[in-house]
């Protein structure tokens, strides 16, 4: 049977392709070819409610942010003026935005490094066998799925209320005041609250990467005679490097974003102690109708963060 | 000698776990002490808090509870984030699955790559960079109400849904499926709905996971959108708002942080192993 059917000559070839052809051209064919063509719209169609609402939400006005950034437009009035590059030149010479993004991009470093590295640190005790564990990983998680504006109005609470009257309580003298109050301790205070919840999302990415890690290669180290530092220096760091890069890259984002915490306990305050880059497009957009400013300052944070990313990709390519 | 070292390593062991217990509970304690605190002030009295602010309250009294539920009104913005959150959900249920199946069965097309860059690459794109001609373009629009804020979570949910759910399908689910169903005469709308959005459940659901929680919690956006018209406030708007009315009556800010507090950490309660997953799963992926 076999034989019979398998083409010898360039003819029978031929004729083979020729009926598989034309019996592709016959009826069911047309058909296929029909529904090829309505597949191809309906895969289109499907993808149409998210592109137009993209398009139409993110792109567009990216694009048109940019162009108010060009004028000297309030945001309400009818009129406004072409300007030019007159707004990002005012950004560079204003030193209150100047000393604003000086102070976000201190706080995001302090945000990532204390962040980081408590993170992997909590991670490596929480990934131990010992009794209560489930206990401890859920208390310890439980931060992240609140809301910052929730923690942020009760640490406002402790801060102002609680904490100067327990230390006047006590007679320390730094802590009768409201830490927020002060121009020097506000931002520490904040940096406080956003590493105590920001701590507990990285926990649980470190804790995941850590299990990813196989035990055969630690256990193998350890026989090696590595010592537990070492072991952790040279085996589980190295490994677990793509996690941490991925936990830097959260903590930087959401460190040069402050705005809940901020926004929940001192506004900005005292003075600009407080402002972060986000609360500064905030208020020059929505209070201080400088809106073409604030989109200025808005396209100047876009290419920052740019050119963080590209240095982070940069480096994990790198390290790799 | 044998036995002496096997006692040293011993006790070195032990200390080692003393100390990661004591570092543990150290940190737990960093932890509780303000949700203790949040506890504490909400059921004690003005007075019995200025006594002592941390003991625990000597008698019920329920009164900050009462003020927050029946003066301020709690349940009607429990309501209002509610019907958001829900309506939001739904959106992006319908809208996410569609677009990612269609991308992740397209990806050698032109079109559906440069879609598949121009969403992923807006999962970078922080929202403070966006916010001031997008709000302006909503009232613009005249969609600063609850619904302008519903369409802007979908808007904000396609980035990083569309990169979970791509490579969920492209990795879990095999195309000989599909191509069996059309070879069955099935439509590409067909197949969809019957066969592939049934096999993509587990990804649907921790992408409602993760939204979920970010709806419910979201400040940022309720407060341009909605804060001017008090009757739309969002649970967050309320205790924002709450606050700053009420400065000196701690004790009744707290009883509105706590009850805040509660339908989320019963959530956590439920759910913690698909939501633990699925924000780390999220967050690696983005």
């Amino acid at each position: 049977m076999s034989l019979q059917l398998k083409p010898v000559t360039r003819l029978q070839l031929f004729l083979k392709e020729f009926i598989m052809r034309n019996s592709d051209r016959s009826f069911p064919c047309r058909q296929r070819r029909g529904t090829k063509l309505t597949t191809r719209a309906i895969f289109f169609l499907f993808t149409l409610p998210a592109v137009l609402l993209y398009l139409y939400f993110i792109v567009y006005p990216l694009l048109n942010g940019l162009y108010y950034s060009l004028t000297d437009w309030n945001g309400v009035g009818r009129s406004y003026q072409f300007v030019g590059l007159a707004n990002y030149y005012k950004i560079f010479h204003d030193k209150t935005s100047l000393s604003v993004v000086g102070r976000t991009f201190l706080y995001t470093l302090l945000l990532t490094v204390i962040c980081t590295a408590l993170s992997v640190f909590l991670a490596i005790l929480l990934n131990r066998e010992m009794k209560g564990k489930s206990v401890f990983r859920s208390i310890y998680f439980f931060p992240a799925v609140l809301s910052s504006i929730t923690i942020g109005l009760i640490f406002n609470q402790i801060y102002n209320s609680l904490l100067p009257q327990v230390g006047s309580a006590l007679g320390i003298g730094a802590l009768s005041h409201s830490l927020l109050s002060s121009g020097k301790t506000a931002m520490w205070a904040i940096l406080f609250i956003n590493v105590w919840q920001g701590t507990a999302l990285p926990t649980v990415i470190a804790i995941a990467g850590l299990q990813a890690i196989p035990t055969e290669i630690r256990e193998s180290a350890k026989m090696d005679g590595a010592s537990a530092w070492q072991e952790f220096c040279h085996v589980t760091l190295p490994l677990l490097m793509p996690t941490v890069s991925v936990i830097i890259i959260l903590n930087v984002r959401s460190g040069l974003m402050v705005f809940d915490y901020i926004k929940a306990t001192t506004d900005g305050g005292p003075g600009f102690a407080t402002m972060s880059i986000a609360m500064e497009i905030y208020k020059h957009a929505f209070t201080d109708m400088k809106f073409a400013y604030s989109s200025a300052e808005s396209t100047v944070t876009f290419l920052l963060i740019t050119v963080i990313a590209i240095i982070q990709l940069w480096c994990s390519r790198v390290k790799e | 000698m044998r036995l002496d070292l096997n006692e040293q390593e011993r006790k070195k062991k032990a200390f080692i776990q003393f100390l990661c217990y004591l570092f543990l509970i150290i940190g737990l304690f960093l932890i509780l002490f303000p949700m203790y605190l949040t506890l504490v002030t909400a059921l004690k009295s003005p007075e019995e808090t200025s006594r002592n602010f941390f003991a625990l309250p000597s008698s019920l009294y329920l009164e900050n509870f009462n003020q927050v539920i029946h003066k301020a009104n709690f349940f009607y913005y429990i309501r209002n984030s509610l019907q958001i959150t829900v309506c939001a959900l739904l959106g992006i249920s319908f809208i996410v699955p569609l677009i990612s199946y269609s991308v992740a069965r397209n990806m050698d097309r032109v079109y559906y790559k440069l879609i598949y860059v121009l969403f992923v690459s807006g999962a970078f794109i922080p929202f403070t960079i966006l916010m001031v001609p997008q709000i302006k373009l909503m009232s613009m629009l005249h969609l600063m109400n609850s619904w302008g804020l519903i369409l802007l979570y979908w808007v904000y949910s396609l980035s990083e849904g569309l990169l979970l759910t791509v490579s969920f399908i492209q990795s879990g689910i095999p195309k000989e499926i599909e191509e069996a169903a059309y070879i069955d005469g099935a439509g590409v709308f067909y197949t969809f709905v019957r066969i592939v959005y049934p096999m993509m459940k587990p990804i649907i659901v921790s992408v409602m996971i993760m939204d979920a929680l970010w709806i419910w919690n979201d400040f940022q956006l309720p407060l341009l959108m909605l804060n001017s018209s008090q009757k739309l406030w969002t649970l967050p708007l309320f205790q924002y708002n709450f606050q700053s009315k009420y400065t000196v009556a701690y004790n009744q800010a707290f009883a509105a942080f706590l009850l805040s507090i509660v339908p989320i950490m019963i959530f956590y309660l439920l759910m913690q192993k698909q939501i633990m997953e699925g924000l780390a799963a999220g967050a690696v992926k983005g």
